[in-house]
């Protein structure tokens, strides 16, 4: 058998609980590790502007707070705009740092995706906690565009709702389940029992999950440590004050950019429900157009082929620490698992630059196919034939 | 670290899934035993016992008239419409009002299952709950503006006459001097911008349109609201042609009926009524079933009554443009 280069996998949750010996020097024992300089690209800071992102979304989230109503969803949404101290800005980098979080969120899984970072000690676990903290972001960013009861938000409440009862999801389960799962989302679906339960979905439960979940993916990522060194003796930077100052710049830099971007480009509010307006439409924000693009292009019709492919689609990337066989670390040397994970990526820029650009559009199966087909070509190929270019150069420098 | 004892220890791995599925489970079924705490009473209990008698008012609280509809009726060569909406039968529930210019709309003589199409008018009595100025030969007539696909409503949905091309039906082949599938019909079609649904209102309460070059992916008419009148020629609207399709926004579990007995129960939960009027109910209101117009009390129309007396309840009339500017 190959000789694996990964650490093993620690299946037996009990020891995370006992203390760590071994620490490198400039540790600390609740869990800031010193790193090497390896520690300190930028690339294995990933996660931590994600972090600050979150950080950030509670704090503006919570000044919002104090102005939203759900009995007014959108005079309240425009009272923040209109009458709050530097509510606009607010509002704005509120949205804007939801966009970046789903940004990075996705620049977070892809590099680990490519690093092959998900499997050894804890690893498996984190990746699968990362997984429901990528879905709960969606969710939470979705609910958090439904809140202001604009035209748009309320079209993808109610295509949310049949979609439940329609697609598989509400054929499957029984009757009663998918209508509790239906109260708890809009309750008895008066205005204002809709927008308190999003409310709470939006401001308290989802949000806590994700706090909570990110407390424990946070605590196994110092238990395992980087991915890409080990520690070593005499090489270890203290965590205080390297590691710490290098996390507080790094955030200053990101929430710096996304308050200027909201004071430049401040936010426009869309139509109103109940408006009539002709002419132009909002579209879904972009990071619900893949989601959509991809009901209508599956080819089998929005109820029945969108959902169980999005559905598989998400189990296979919450079981890829178990489906990747590969004992090497590195891109090449997991060939098919980095082709589906370019696959992946270019499927959802496709998806989103498709959905934006032509919403409401069904695609025949011939053009659906070939876009398909195309992309597994252009993903596959490549990165198959770099493979063996690899093997080949090692085998003529050997 | 001896490396030979890299793959992964079996039995904890099996005993890891076997916990976490029981978990799952348990989680699941704990979940459904506190359903009454999380579903309110009030949930999939209609509203009101029948179908509201509502008498259509402009946003200034004045009853609107069949000449005031008449004024926007859209003909073969009308660009633009302004489209009339009003809350029915609850409210966030959108309805269009449409008048058509030079068309009688009739019952459509094809079943659900054989396919919908034109009937020719000829000499077939109006189609029950529209109401038809044989003057001036406009139908007016009144369209669920929910689409049965996946509940779009205006303007996503919108009433595009004979000579307006949206872009987005553009998109899928639609041409303004197209031929065969491509024509964009001589009174336009209610289309959906959210995924491309067509609606055909000239085809009265069988309205869903596969005629054009996609299909749409509704499977399902826009509900017809029916409508009477009252002797000043004020509009009431009175319920839901029941033989054709039901909102389908709020049915109490997927797959309800679509059309027939269990529509009034459904299209009545999870919502608001609409707002209660200080008008005194009509006497008489005219409306056509069947053959031949009828004119009769309201309480033979079979709506929501309150120990024995029909309640009047009112819907505000709203435009895009226009003196009713407002919004639903």
């Amino acid at each position: 058998m190959e000789k694996t280069e990964y650490e093993h996998n620690e299946y037996d949750l009990t020891k995370l609980i006992k203390e760590e010996k071994d620490l490198p020097e400039g540790s600390y024992k609740i869990g800031f590790k010193s790193v090497t300089t390896r520690g300190y690209r930028i690339d294995e800071w990933t996660g931590a502007w994600v972090a600050t992102a979150l950080i950030y979304q509670i704090v503006s989230g919570i000044i919002l707070f104090y102005y939203y109503s759900q009995v007014n969803p959108y005079a309240s949404t425009l009272y923040m705009i209109d009458n709050v101290p530097f509510g606009h800005i607010i509002l704005t980098s509120h949205l804007y740092m939801a966009y970046a979080m789903i940004a990075l969120v996705y620049f977070h899984m892809m590099r680990q995706w490519f690093v092959g970072s998900y499997k050894g000690k804890w690893r498996w676990l984190q990746w699968t906690l990362g997984v429901i903290l990528f879905l709960l972001t969606i969710l939470t960013a979705i609910l958090g565009y439904m809140l202001a009861n604009t035209a748009i938000a309320m079209a993808a409440l109610h295509i949310g709702i049949l979609f439940m009862q329609r697609s598989v999801i509400g054929r499957i389960l029984p009757g009663a389940l998918i209508n509790w799962v239906e109260a708890i989302l809009v309750g008895n679906y008066t205005t204002t029992a809709t927008f308190s339960h999003l409310l709470a979905f939006h401001v308290a439960i989802f949000t806590v999950l994700m706090l909570g979940i990110f407390a424990v993916h946070f605590i196994l990522f110092e238990r395992s440590g980087l991915a890409s060194e080990k520690a070593e003796k005499g090489k270890m930077i203290p965590w205080f004050p390297t590691n710490l100052l290098y996390a507080t710049f790094s955030a200053i830099i990101l929430v710096g950019v996304i308050i200027i971007l909201s004071a430049v480009f401040p936010q426009k509010l869309t139509l109103a429900y109940g408006s009539l307006e002709y002419g132009t439409f909002p579209v879904p924000d972009w990071y619900i157009t893949p989601l959509y693009k991809l009901m209508d292009v599956a080819g089998y019709g929005l109820g029945t082929g969108g959902v169980p492919l999005v559905i598989g689609v998400v189990i296979f990337i919450f079981l890829i620490p178990f489906i990747d066989k590969y004992h090497k670390k590195g891109a090449l040397e997991r060939p098919w698992i980095t082709a589906f994970g370019i696959y992946f990526v270019m499927g959802i820029a496709v998806m989103t630059i498709w959905g934006y650009s032509q919403p409401g559009l069904t695609q025949t199966r011939l053009l659906t196919e070939y876009m398909w087909w195309t992309m597994t070509l252009v993903t596959f190929l490549p990165v198959y034939a770099m493979r063996f270019a690899k093997k080949d150069g090692e085998e003529i420098a050997n | 670290m001896d490396k030979s004892k890299n793959n992964i220890p079996e039995p904890e791995r099996r005993a890891f899934l076997k916990g976490a599925g029981l978990s799952v489970a348990a989680l699941m079924v704990g979940g459904l035993s506190l359903e009454r705490y999380a579903v309110p009473k009030d949930r999939s209990v209609p509203v009101m016992d029948n179908f509201p008698l509502a008498i259509l008012e402009d946003p200034s609280g004045t009853p609107i008239t069949v000449s005031d509809v008449e004024k926007y009726a859209a003909s073969t060569t009308t660009k633009t419409s302004p489209i009339l909406v009003f809350n029915y039968p609850l409210q966030d529930e959108p309805t269009f009002l449409l008048a058509l210019k030079g068309v009688k709309i009739t019952t459509p003589k094809t079943s659900p299952s054989s396919g919908f199409g034109a009937v020719s008018a000829g000499s077939n009595a109006p189609m029950d709950g529209i109401i038809y100025d044989s003057t001036h030969n406009i139908s007016i007539i009144a369209l669920s503006g929910i689409c049965q696909h996946l509940g779009c409503v205006p303007p996503f949905l919108d009433y595009h006459p004979g000579q307006n091309v949206p872009f987005e039906s553009e998109l899928i082949g639609y041409k303004l001097n197209g031929t065969g599938a491509t024509k964009w019909p001589d009174y336009g079609l209610i289309y959906c911008k959210c995924h491309g649904s067509q609606f055909n209102p000239v085809w009265g309460g069988r309205n869903l349109y596969n005629n054009g070059p996609a299909a749409s992916p509704a499977n399902h008419s826009l509900p017809q609201i029916l409508l009477a009148t009252d002797s000043s020629n004020h509009i009431y609207a009175y319920g839901i042609n029941s033989s054709n399709a039901v909102i389908r926004t709020h049915l109490k579990y997927p797959g309800g009926e679509t059309y027939g007995s269990q529509v009034k129960s459904e299209d009545l939960t999870g919502g608001t009524s609409v707002v209660k009027s200080s008008r005194s109910t009509p006497t008489t209101l005219t409306y056509f079933k069947g053959t031949s117009p009828i004119s009769s009390g309201p309480s033979t129309l079979g709506v929501n009554q309150v120990s024995n007396s029909v309640v009047l309840y009112k819907t505000t009339v709203v435009s895009n443009s226009g003196p009713w500017k407002g919004t639903f």
